[in-house]
């Protein structure tokens, strides 16, 4: 039994963050209709980022969780601006182009991003600090969860819960939705696709920076390629949720961070990758469109 | 075929003829990986390009190809070119039947899936199922063939093997292009509804788009397995199948000699390049995004609207 | 004879009932015409007709044979060939390739023929390209044979359309609002390529908004108004019926722009 509890811990950690990066994939979906293969990189950028900018102000602040914050912040404003030059140079003169050359377009930003990370911080793994967030750890039965694995849930929940909030309570969230549904109709009412898309990409990026900090302080090594494995997990955790649904990729999270983690426990972690997309591929042939998506009709 | 066509297709195959005179072993070596990927290229154009369908884990059949022959091979000791009809069967058998219940999923769904597939045939291979894939290290000690008493032991007859493969493909791929099936491929990528409509069993045609793709990229796998005589997982990885597709996007879908020119600006000029290392797959990606932006139909795109003469002579 | 028959076809989106139990029948070499005001299910008829929508209820009997729920290819080959009212033609290629699409399930080609030419699959192809010709020639198309069919113009396009359609060598032409977006010089085109398709011995089944149309080309008349049948007749019947005047004109005169009125 303790393995079970355990395993969920940690499948609700992973599966918070798988969350939190697959937000990023789903929302551009959502609008553009194009997988955003670059997304996983820009997440692994962020952690390089986050972790420069905690080495360099840690030793001005006494408290590392104020440390921490303060270079939260930072990497989400920088990695942002990357997110909206990305968008402004690599995808938006393909708006009108076949959807495929979008996406290679992704597939050669995601290149860039790599290669730019490892020309910056070499090809050798880079490893948060032990310290960083104090290393307390509670006991229930023979459970363990740690605080950095509270923090993780606690900051995926909230930031979960604001997105909520905003796509569905506020004007613009109104706005990203109407552009989701039909950019040109949205257009002729009188929104500002550009800006939405502009927004959107900021958001997604935000959530990317935050998952990829937490990518590093969960398992402290990172490296120049992680990016497509972690982005790969949470595009599949988006696809799994319904892609183009928020809810969606934040259920699709979740679950794919326990079932991993679950599958690991209890089968094989040789095999995880194979019983991740057995699954995926079995939810796709019963539930086309995924389990939140909705089936779109093709109009006659 | 216009008359310009041949010409140019006689040059890039003349090319291809005299070029291990001027190349050394090395060099050679990369001819002939170019030939082979050129024809798992051409076999992805047919079900990405052709028929449309986003497939993005098409090096599995290149690796199935690779892995089933040199299996063949090592274990059972059966002369390597003996292996291709068995390959060529057990490939196009798997793909239809992973396409069947798949086949019916909207593009980036599919896409998804393939790429599902790629992985889940990583996994297997990388652990060492039933013994016989030989796990993370591969498979060694693969034997070159001989033909009618001609041993193919020089790293030269391999790739004259190869090159005699492209052509028999190109040949292929261009009697595809004027036959029924093949224009059914492009109805359905166009407009599938409108192909259904008017007769055209559309399923029927992806699943053979399929099983032709997967089918030709394991003789290429076969002939992978020839030229190195080595073979390990990491040739057959995800990375290997968004090699492939974008080779077909950025070169043109359904191109013939977008496709070869894919091929060469994004396996040849890598390594072309190799002495700048670290910066080559930055440019790299930078180029990916320009050509896109620049050309967004591929670099060579595909040309519509040459009919047979006799349909125009009296006009 | 009747060649098609349809039984109490119901269609149901949601809550919507697109089409109530509609009946109808059309006999061999009639040109029989569904009007109807908007959004009354005329296009859902087709589709259910032509296997894209499954109906809720109700059976589509073709000579006999009923081919409810057959898929779109089958029902196509067994003779049923539809246009669209949006057109959809193959737009990246030319007017041959687009007409060749029709040839398609004729050819007599085997799958291998696509990997290897032979003296049969070659006569085979020539055979069908010189049919294309043929109703190229027919539709007096010969002149755009290699132009791409998104660069021509709207009348053109249409005519591609039911080239296309009668390369498959139909028996039922089923026309969704063929007049839609054409200008009047190209409508009268359409009304005499109606009635030369219909004395090649074709059947036609169609919908259309352009009253002068319907009144000209049709036999026989099929008015449906929220899914259901409200009346049925020729020309003369249906525009003398108090209920066709009211669905017409009684409620909402959306968008005939008074053509009605002329007839």
């Amino acid at each position: 039994m303790y393995i079970f509890i355990q395993q969920v811990i940690n499948g609700l950690t992973i599966g918070s963050i798988f969350a939190l990066i697959a937000l990023g994939y789903t929302m551009v979906y959502g609008t553009m209709k194009f997988i955003n293969f670059a997304h996983g990189d820009l997440v692994a950028l962020s952690a390089f980022v986050g972790l420069t900018i905690y080495t360099t102000v840690v030793s001005s602040f006494s408290n590392s969780i104020i440390a921490i914050l303060i270079s939260l912040i930072i990497t989400i404003v920088i990695i942002s601006i990357i997110g909206y030059l990305l968008e402004r140079i690599a995808y938006r003169p393909l708006r009108k182009a076949p959807r495929l050359s979008a996406v290679v377009s992704a597939l050669g930003a995601g290149m860039v991003f790599q290669n730019a990370i490892m020309l910056i911080w070499g090809p050798n793994p880079h490893y948060y600090p032990a310290d960083i967030i104090p290393n307390k750890i509670w006991h229930f039965g023979d459970s363990v969860i740690s605080l950095i694995q509270i923090l993780i849930l606690l900051l995926s929940f909230f930031i979960m819960i604001g997105l909520y909030i905003l796509v569905n309570k506020t004007r613009t969230g109104r706005a990203i939705r109407a552009a989701a549904i039909n950019q040109d109709a949205a257009r002729l009412m009188g929104i500002n696709v550009d800006a939405i898309i502009v927004i959107i990409f900021a958001l997604g990026s935000t959530l990317g920076a935050v998952g990829g900090m937490f990518l590093g302080m969960f398992y402290r090594g990172i490296t120049f390629n992680m990016g497509w494995n972690y982005g790969i997990s949470a595009f599949v955790a988006a696809i799994i949720g319904g892609i183009g649904n928020i809810p969606g990729a934040m259920l699709g999270g979740i679950f794919l961070g326990l079932f991993n983690s679950l599958i690991a426990g209890y089968i094989s972690s040789t095999w995880a990758d194979a019983f991740t997309y057995i699954l995926l591929i079995l939810i796709l042939i019963f539930k086309p469109t995924g389990i939140l998506g909705e089936r779109v009709a093709e109009k006659v | 075929m216009r008359k310009s066509a041949i010409y140019k297709y006689l040059v890039f195959l003349g090319i291809l003829l005299i070029y291990p005179l001027f190349s050394n072993s090395s060099w050679l070596a990369i001819g002939t990986t170019f030939i082979i990927y050129s024809i798992v290229a051409l076999s992805q154009d047919i079900v990405l390009g052709k028929a449309g369908m986003f497939d993005m884990g098409h090096a599995m059949f290149f690796g199935i190809g690779a892995y089933i022959s040199a299996i063949m091979n090592t274990v059972f000791n059966i002369p390597i070119l003996w292996a291709i009809p068995v390959v060529v069967l057990i490939s196009a058998i798997i793909s239809v039947l992973m396409a069947m219940p798949t086949i019916h999923l909207r593009g980036d769904y599919l896409l998804v899936v393939t790429i599902g597939f790629n992985i889940i045939f990583q996994q297997v291979i990388k652990n060492n199922v039933f013994g016989l894939t030989g796990g993370p290290n591969g498979i060694f000690g693969i034997e070159r063939p001989s033909l009618f008493g001609f041993e193919f032991s020089s790293d030269l007859s391999v790739y004259y093997l190869a090159f005699f493969v492209l052509i028999l493909i190109l040949i292929m791929i261009k009697n595809l292009e004027t036959s029924a099936v093949g224009r059914a491929f492009h109805y359905l990528r166009l407009d599938n509804l409108a192909a259904q409509c008017v007769g055209i069993n559309t399923r029927f045609y992806r699943l053979f788009a399929f099983a032709l793709g997967a089918s030709i990229a394991s003789i290429a796998g076969v002939l992978f397995a020839i030229q190195y005589t080595v073979i390990s997982p990491e040739s057959f990885n995800l990375m290997q199948s968004i090699l492939f597709f974008t080779i077909v996007i950025v070169g043109g879908m359904s191109s013939i000699p977008g496709v070869l020119l894919g091929t060469f600006l994004m396996f040849v000029l890598p390594e072309i390049f190799r002495d700048f290392n670290t910066y080559r797959y930055l440019v790299f990606g930078v180029m990916m995004i320009l050509t896109m932006i620049l050309r967004p139909r591929g670099i060579i795109p595909k040309k519509f609207g040459i009919i047979p003469k006799y349909l125009l002579k009296d006009k | 004879m009747e060649l098609l028959k349809i039984e109490n076809l119901t269609k149901i989106f949601g809550g919507l009932v697109a089409v109530d139990h509609l009946s109808f029948s059309v006999k061999k070499g009639q040109i029989y015409g569904i009007i109807g005001p908007n959004g009354a299910g005329k296009t859902t008829v087709f589709n259910c007709l032509t296997g894209i929508y499954k109906p809720e209820e109700g059976t589509v009997i073709w000579k006999g044979k009923d081919i409810t729920n057959y898929p779109p290819d089958k029902i196509a080959n067994l003779g049923i060939v539809r246009t669209f009212q949006t057109i959809r033609l193959f737009s990246d290629m030319c007017v041959a390739e687009n007409i060749m699409s029709g040839r398609n399930q004729i050819s007599k080609q085997h799958w291998y023929h696509g990997l290897i030419h032979t003296p049969f699959s070659k006569r085979d192809e020539k055979k069908n390209w010189l049919k294309v010709k043929e109703i190229m020639e027919l539709m007096n198309l010969q002149d755009y044979a290699t132009e791409l069919t998104k660069n021509l113009p709207y009348g053109h396009q249409r005519r591609v359309e039911i080239a296309r359609a009668l390369a498959t060598e139909p028996e039922l032409i089923v026309l969704d609002e063929p007049a839609a977006g054409l200008n009047g010089h190209e409508t009268l085109d359409l009304t005499n390529l109606i009635f030369k398709l219909r004395d090649m011995g074709f059947t036609i089944l169609l919908i259309e908004h352009d009253m002068n149309l319907v009144m000209n080309v049709t036999d026989y008349i099929t008015v449906v108004n929220f899914g259901e049948k409200i009346c049925e007749g020729t020309p003369e019947i249906v525009q003398n019926d108090p209920a066709v005047i009211e669905a017409y004109l009684g409620k909402e005169d959306a968008d005939d722009e008074g053509d009605e009125d002329e007839n």
